[in-house]
């Protein structure tokens, strides 16, 4: 690389490169829920850009057509992997300041496990669309634009995943569920005690 | 329940919803017990489908495995070539350049020469530009650059330029003038040649005749300066041959090559480290470097490297080898770490060496 052109071209992209990798693997493993899955399909949209980049210009400017073609490029991962995958990674959560009982962490554990497995459960499309709401926090019409659907779609789509999502999560979230374990603690520190 | 409502909650939920849907849905809500039921429901998934914590990906590293794909996927970008065809005249004239060249050779002595017969070529030059010399060329070069780099070529070769913008490259043929700030190219000079063709494939480079000394050309990727006769000037126009550089990809020929055969077997001449280190707070020393490939064909991997480790008298207090189990693509470098296990020991100097490494074959 001893070009100028070419030289500037590796520094822009550099640049797009580290301001960006991160979210954009956080963006796609929040719609495909693999991160080895996620962080290659972020790098093998880096290097098509790298290939295109004389069409392109790599810019700056780039970043919305990078978080564009990242949703898509998720989707398209879900629709061609669509087997149901076994989720054998917990995200860690930093307990330190928490002092929760081993129960209560294992109930919350198990809990977003169900909440993974449900939204994995959602068709590509709805799951994109709800996951683009719920965690990126866009815009319906920017959810529209970012997947190239209609304002209705994501309008009837995010009723759709909500719809299944409650049907899916409606044993844990029955009010009470959510409280018993607090309860049993409760409880046993009393007996403990007596 | 009505599809509709859901997609009214799943609105009023993500903050989509105006004032009327919002009206709506909480007068639906109001209605009967049951839906309120649901919409508690609804708003419980919706609060605890929470997002997770972002993870962190490994910037470094990740960029370093992403430039050398991309890189790779580049193949020789920049390239110059010029070709010639014979007349007698010119044959004269050039065996009094040669003779000159020669003369200059002995009384300064400062000249490396390196001439091809029916074999290619591949090396370094002084300021570690590649030069790829075609099959019955020559190419003469200062053993060591002054402000300015001139080499003097007779037939054909490639030249991937060193970046230097404060010491412009130049090429001389009997005939033209090639001047580049840092790029690739080939280029054809066959002794005698009548028509001179340079071709660019990409970056910024001067062509002119020597003749005439106001006569230039600028070319860019692509184009093609040709010199017809040296009475005429040069001109530019589009380059029509594609296969006009392809004696240098001819794998068959350039593992006949010296360096072909030098990198495949012996590595470690070729890699090279630059690192750092610390101690943690167990006082383990952290080693962090780059290890670099000299190589211009071969590709190595699993390169096992000996970190020795000493007091502040000098003395020796131990070794440790371990292996960078990435791929070193030629010209390019990956990082490492390691992590010794010296924590009983009160180490003043490390330092790093190259044992050995795997040549990945094609």
């Amino acid at each position: 690389m001893d070009m100028e052109a070419s030289n500037s071209d590796l520094q822009n992209i550099e640049k797009l490169f580290r301001e960006n990798y991160k979210s954009l693997c956080n963006v796609v493993n929040r719609i495909v829920h693999d991160w080895d899955a996620a962080e290659d399909v972020v790098q093998e949209m880096f290097i098509k850009i790298w290939k295109k980049r004389n069409e392109l210009k790599i810019e700056t400017t780039l970043k919305g057509y990078l978080y564009k073609a990242a949703s898509n490029a998720a989707l398209n991962y879900l629709e061609n992997n669509k087997r149901f995958k076994l989720h054998q990674e917990i995200t860690e959560k930093n307990t330190a300041n928490q002092i929760i009982d081993e129960s209560v962490k294992l109930e919350q554990k198990e809990f977003e496990e169900r909440i993974d497995r449900a939204l994995d459960k959602l068709p590509p499309k709805c799951k994109a669309i709800f996951v683009l709401s719920r965690f990126e926090g866009m815009k319906y019409q920017e959810i529209a634009n970012h997947l190239d659907v209609s304002l209705k779609t994501v309008e009837n789509q995010m009723g759709i995943a909500l719809q299944k999502l409650r049907d899916d999560l409606k044993p844990y979230i029955s009010g009470e569920f959510m409280l018993w374990p607090l309860l049993l603690l409760a409880l046993s520190y009393l007996l403990m005690n007596i | 329940m009505d599809a509709k409502y859901w997609e009214l909650l799943a609105k009023y939920f993500s903050g989509e919803a105006n004032s009327e849907e919002q009206k709506e849905l909480l007068g639906w809500r109001s209605q009967h017990a049951e839906n309120d039921k649901m919409f508690k429901q609804a708003e419980e998934v919706w609060i605890s489908i929470k997002k997770k914590e972002d993870r962190n990906p490994d910037i470094e590293l990740t960029w370093e495995a992403l430039k050398n794909k991309m890189l790779a996927d580049e193949g020789e970008a920049k390239i110059i070539s010029i070709k010639s065809k014979k007349t007698k005249w010119y044959l004269a004239a050039a065996s009094i350049i040669v003779v000159l060249g020669i003369s200059l050779l002995i009384t300064q002595g400062g000249y490396e020469r390196i001439a091809t017969t029916d074999n290619l070529e591949v090396f370094y030059l002084p300021d570690s530009s590649i030069i790829y010399l075609n099959k019955n060329s020559k190419l003469k070069y200062p053993k060591e650059f002054g402000t300015e780099r001139i080499v003097y070529l007779e037939g054909e070769a490639y030249f991937k330029v060193k970046r230097d913008t404060l010491r412009p490259f130049i090429i001389e043929t009997e005939s033209t003038r090639t001047k580049v700030l840092g790029t690739s190219f080939d280029l054809k000079a066959y002794e005698g040649n009548e028509k001179m063709q340079l071709v660019v494939e990409s970056g910024e480079v001067e062509f002119s005749s020597k003749e005439i000394e106001s006569n230039k050309v600028v070319l860019h990727k692509d184009e093609m300066g040709v010199l017809k006769h040296k009475d005429n000037g040069v001109m530019k126009q589009k380059n029509d041959d594609p296969n006009f550089m392809n004696w240098k990809n001819d794998k068959e020929e350039l593992k006949k090559t010296k360096q072909y055969k030098n990198e495949y077997s012996s590595p470690t001449t070729y890699l090279y480290t630059q690192y750092n280190w610390k101690e943690n707070i167990i006082k383990q020393t952290i080693i962090e470097g780059r290890l670099h490939s000299a190589a211009i064909f071969t590709t190595y991997k699993n390169v096992k490297m000996r970190a020795s480790y000493y007091s502040s008298h000098g003395k020796k207090l131990g070794e440790e080898e371990f292996t960078v189990n990435k791929t070193v693509y030629p010209g390019l470098f990956v990082y490492y770490k390691y992590k010794l296990n010296n924590w009983l020991e009160d180490t003043k100097e490390v330092r790093v060496e190259i044992v050995e490494a795997k040549v990945v074959e094609e």
